[in-house]
């Protein structure tokens, strides 16, 4: 009992920052290690950080896999697709949308930046409803590209210079590498024109990304494909977000401390399963909740972390003033 | 210098002359486009994979040049494989769709060398012409720890003539021959190096360059500069600069008036062409004997081997355009952003109250 008390009163933002930035590590410094976690992983490790990447994110060969010829996808050996899928899925299920909040690089480097902006004293941005609807729906996007333009490579309907279409366009594939000393992806590739347009466009992106993860809080994640793709997936994992709604006030503490602009996540007083698919489950709605159990994380149906009175006493510092 | 340019310009058109005309080589381009469809572009070419087993399929092929080619159809000649353990075996070329090929499985991860020669004797000269080629098998799934002694080239003790294409410097299973390196290959008769044997590379651009090996039997050619912003899908531009005197543009550069074989399977939706530069190496020696009861006084040896190079990507790219785009990107939205907040500031005005 002392164990999970001393849990759900800890200093979250401490935690999480630790535990990005050893995450953030690994992945990024890893290889130089010989650590090898695969090319199945749910986040944002990047392949194109080849000098030190310990195992890469699943979109690269999921690309690679969906634009082979149909001859071969549809027949018994596609079931390596499956098998890809099947490792990413053992890697998901553990953690769920956790990935993002905790261990995706690009979004630690995105909570980075939103901390210089803190220190600089600059206020962050937000969207409206209106725009958060809109531009909620690019990630699916994303993810239809990433998914169509390979199988139409497979089709030969589009040339290989279409090839992994996705990684063309992730700011990831430029920022990540640059943390080795890398700058070999930040260029513009005018070998063909699937490949004129796709560096063009992912050098656009990059800039977008960061001067966006300055002014808005986890920018990038709100178009992360990656972030749908985890969704359709999210009712298999063990860890989930749960919701008590008769215990919720609707204050609203939730929703002002999430980056993502969930609103649902204080509004909505019916679902007990609260997890949205922009969600990137860094827990800071738990920790500033400060109804006890309105809001919990339960891991194979044990609550692991849950709001209390006490701790959120102790994170806002009202223990101090008394 | 002077003198010395001129000299090699004149042996340069001598050795080229003395190479026939009429060459012989085999590539893993086959001869109709429906036999592409069963077959995937892997690392190190065109690839036939069943249930996770690759083999390679091998078309010899015969002609003025890479240009101007066509598949044979039956190849009286010996065939030898070399395996990644150097083992070697002889398997025998099949006929498909009237074209003379061989086939052999990959089970493991490395370089297989297929060898088919040709023995005749014209003139009281014994013209003995090898095609080799190098087949690598390596997939990405099984891994990256391989042992990287793999890379290197196999070299067959008893082949005619052997060529072999010396590895870049930390070339591994993925490494792709771009144009502007510097290739080496080392000649090799009888096991031993040869030097001054005559080292013909041309492009399918029609790009030629001749050259002798040295003492250690190394020749060394650069690939030519001749990649453009054009999709591959699209013409290719000719390659720009004056022809020096090594370099010769050949005629083939012109385009054939009727497409050649393989071109004809370069349409928009075919595979990219992977073979696209020929090595050839002639090597003459005085030596005397019989073949078939034919007797001969010097023995003309010649080797093929296909290859392939593609576009430098650091030659076609551009770290100031991209850099540019990324600026854009970020003024744009950095200056939209701070705009709007502008906008959105309401600017104070004072409320006067009329007390009475």
């Amino acid at each position: 009992m002392k164990i999970k008390a001393a849990i759900d009163h800890m200093d979250l933002r401490r935690f999480r920052f630790w535990f990005q930035l050893s995450a953030f590590l690994l992945l990024v410094y890893g290889g130089r290690l010989a650590i090898n976690l695969g090319t199945s992983l749910p986040t944002f490790s990047c392949g194109y950080n080849k000098s030190g990447t310990a195992g890469v994110c699943y979109l690269l060969p999921l690309q690679h896999q969906l634009a082979q010829p149909w001859e071969r996808l549809f027949s018994p050996a596609g079931v390596m697709v499956l098998s890809g899928l099947g490792i990413f899925l053992l890697w998901f299920v553990a953690l769920n949308k956790a990935w993002c909040g905790f261990i995706c690089p690009l979004g630690t480097i995105q909570d980075w930046i939103t901390a210089l902006r803190k220190k600089m004293g600059i206020r962050y941005s937000t969207y409206t409803d209106e725009q958060f609807k809109k531009l909620s729906l690019i990630k699916y996007v994303f993810l239809l590209i990433l998914i169509f333009v390979p199988l139409a490579i497979g089709g030969q309907f589009l040339s290989h210079d279409w090839g992994t279409p996705f990684c063309q366009l992730c700011p990831a594939r430029m920022i990540i590498p640059l943390f080795n000393g890398d700058f070999s992806q930040w260029v513009i590739d005018f070998s063909s024109t699937g490949r004129m347009v796709l560096t063009a466009l992912g050098m656009f992106i990059t800039g977008l990304f960061l001067i966006g993860s300055f002014l808005k809080k986890r920018f990038f994640c709100f178009f992360c494909p990656m972030g749908a793709f985890h969704y359709i997936f999210s009712k298999l994992s063990i860890f989930k977000l749960k919701k008590e709604g008769d215990k919720c006030t609707v204050c609203g503490d939730c929703y002002r401390v999430c980056d993502m602009q969930i609103k649902p996540i204080a509004d909505d007083v019916v679902s007990k399963d609260i997890l949205m698919d922009d969600c990137i489950l860094c827990l800071k709605c738990v920790a500033s909740c400060p109804e006890q159990g309105a809001l919990r994380v339960d891991i194979l149906g044990k609550t692991v972390f849950e709001s209390t009175k006490g701790g959120f006493v102790k994170r806002m510092g009202l223990e101090a003033k008394k | 210098m002077k003198y010395r340019s001129v000299s090699f310009m004149i042996f340069a058109l001598l050795s080229s002359a003395s190479f026939a005309n009429t060459q012989l080589w085999l590539s893993d381009q086959p001869p109709d486009k429906e036999l592409l469809k069963n077959l995937q572009q892997s690392h190190g070419g065109l690839v036939k994979i069943d249930n996770e087993l690759y083999s390679k399929q091998l078309w010899l092929r015969k002609g003025d040049g890479l240009f101007k080619s066509a598949t044979v159809e039956s190849a009286s000649g010996s065939v030898h494989l070399m395996d990644t353990q150097q083992k070697v075996s002889e398997p025998v070329m099949e006929k498909i769709t009237n074209s003379a090929s061989l086939q052999f499985q990959m089970p493991e991860e490395g370089f297989y060398n297929a060898y088919y020669t040709e023995r005749s004797v014209e003139n009281n000269r014994l013209n003995v012409t090898t095609a080799k080629a190098e087949a690598l098998k390596h997939s990405c799934r099984l891994g990256h720890n391989y042992d990287r002694k793999l890379v290197n080239p196999n070299q067959w003790a008893d082949a005619p003539l052997e060529v072999i294409r010396l590895r870049l410097p930390e070339e591994d299973f993925h490494t792709r021959i771009h144009s502007g390196a510097v290739l080496k290959f080392k000649v090799l008769y009888k096991n031993a190096p040869v030097s001054d044997a005559l080292v013909k590379l041309e492009t399918q651009k029609g790009w030629v360059n001749s050259t002798t090996s040295d003492q250690e039997g190394i020749a060394t050619f650069q690939i030519i500069q001749d990649n453009f912003a054009a999709d591959s899908n699209e013409e290719q531009k000719k390659p720009s600069g004056k022809p020096t005197a090594d370099t010769k543009i050949a005629e083939a550069n012109k385009k054939p008036e009727k497409p050649a074989e393989h071109e004809k399977h370069s349409g928009k939706h075919a595979m990219p062409l992977s073979d696209n530069f020929l090595l050839s190496v002639e090597y003459v020696v005085p030596e005397k004997g019989q073949l078939d009861g034919k007797p001969y006084q010097q023995a003309a040896y010649t080797v093929t081997m296909i290859g392939s190079y593609s576009p430098n990507a650091q030659g076609s790219s551009s770290r100031a355009q991209a850099l540019a785009y990324s600026g854009a990107g970020f003024l744009t939205l950095g200056i939209g952003a701070t705009l709007y907040r502008r906008r959105r500031l309401k600017p104070f005005r004072e409320v006067g109250f009329d007390e009475n």
